[in-house]
């Protein structure tokens, strides 16, 4: 005899559920959840988005449970919800443009961007130390070392030589280190 | 699994009811296309048909037309109906055949254009424009409500396919009522105000048919 795939039993259990057999639909959900899961997984950047896209595709499914007819095999029934609802998580996500902004205690942030994790506060007394130099000489740090701006560009703006922006952004580098250490 | 999952499990599996079954899409397509069709029908006894309808309904091109149409219609209705629940985009041959039959319109459109001109009459606001728009709001109306009965997946494509199907029930009823055949003016006066509501539906579509 031929062993039943996921893909029947989940139609069977559907079809029990659209009946009203709350023991077969709780099968249902329990069985689908790791799937649902497993196919979001690689497809998203951020893994801890897949639970909220899990719920958001339980409840899909809940909800449309009437539209599945059992003329049609249940997984691409369940894909198409899947579907659906994460590229509706991810449009929302980049439409709030969330993906440009990283809370700063974020800690796959830090383990991804900070190479020693015991230093990974120490950003924060560097903005302080920053704060204690003349405004001028803070805005040409920051446009060097912080925003990427060449020193060229740097003097136009602030109207000085290129080499004295060097020469400022190299003291302010030094004393940075100093009072740091 | 996480506590937020287990609840959500424990809750849906409480709120379990009997569902009605959504009725096969071929099923809604037909019930939808005729209540669009005979929408148009009642409307166009108002509005009043053409004179020479009876004359001209004789002819094999107007005829071979409205045929055309009326098989536009149908397949765009009834790829409306797979569209409305979550997997009949994977019906893609049901899908993509008004889409060709629409590129074989635009075909007939263009030939049509380049044999007789186009003799395009400077834009005003045409009494065909506000007909287009009666003949068209009860079947775009009907086609909303079907979709609505089931739960879209690709909104955008059900909301251009909605509007072939809603468009083209339109198109028939306003070729019913205007005596003109001039292509500029079918073009301009009978096709253009569906092409613009199905753009306007297709921009806002993710809210109608949110779900």
């Amino acid at each position: 005899m031929l062993k039943k795939t996921e893909n029947d039993e989940w139609k069977e259990l559907a079809i029990l559920a659209q009946n009203g057999d709350k023991a077969s639909y709780s099968k249902l959900l329990r069985g689908i959840l790791p799937f649902i899961r497993n196919s979001l997984l690689p497809q998203l950047s951020h893994p801890e988005w897949a639970d909220d896209i899990t719920q958001e595709v339980l409840l899909s499914v809940h909800k449309s449970l009437y539209t599945y007819s059992p003329d049609r095999p249940f997984i691409p029934w369940l894909n198409a919800i899947i579907y659906y609802r994460k590229t509706d998580y991810l449009r929302k996500h980049y439409a709030q443009k969330n993906d440009l902004s990283v809370p700063v205690d974020d800690q796959i942030n830090l383990a991804s961007n900070v190479t020693s994790l015991e230093d990974e506060t120490e950003y924060k007394n560097v903005e302080a130390e920053l704060l204690k130099f003349p405004k001028k000489q803070q805005k040409i740090f920051r446009m060097i070392k912080i925003e990427g701006y060449s020193a060229q560009e740097v003097a136009k703006r602030v109207g000085m030589s290129e080499s004295a922006v060097k020469v400022s952004a190299h003291r302010t580098m030094e004393k940075l280190r100093q009072s740091l250490n | 699994m996480t506590q937020d999952l287990d609840k959500l499990l424990k809750k849906l599996e409480d709120d379990l009811e009997p569902v009605k079954k959504l009725q096969r899409p071929l099923t809604r397509a037909v019930i939808y296309f005729f209540a669009g069709l005979f929408s148009v029908v009642i409307i166009g006894a108002f509005v009043g048909f053409r004179m020479d309808l009876e004359t001209k309904i004789l002819e094999h091109k107007f005829l071979s037309e409205i045929i055309f149409i009326f098989i536009l219609a149908g397949s765009a209705a009834y790829a409306s109906a797979w569209l409305s629940v979550p997997d009949g985009s994977q019906k893609s041959k049901t899908i993509v055949f008004p889409y060709l039959v629409v590129a074989v319109a635009a075909i007939v459109i263009f030939r049509e254009f380049t044999r007789h001109g186009a003799r395009l009459e400077d834009f005003e606001f045409h009494h065909c424009i506000m007909d287009a728009m009666i003949m068209g709001i009860v079947p775009i109306f009907l086609m909303i409500l079907m979709m609505k009965q089931g739960t879209p997946t690709r909104p955008v494509l059900s909301a251009v396919t909605n509007m072939i199907a809603a468009g083209s029930i339109g198109y028939l009823g306003i070729r019913l009522s205007c005596a003109s055949d001039i292509i500029g003016h079918v073009c301009m006066y009978h096709i253009f105000p569906f092409v613009f509501v199905g753009l306007i539906l297709g921009l806002i579509a993710r809210r109608i048919y949110r779900w």
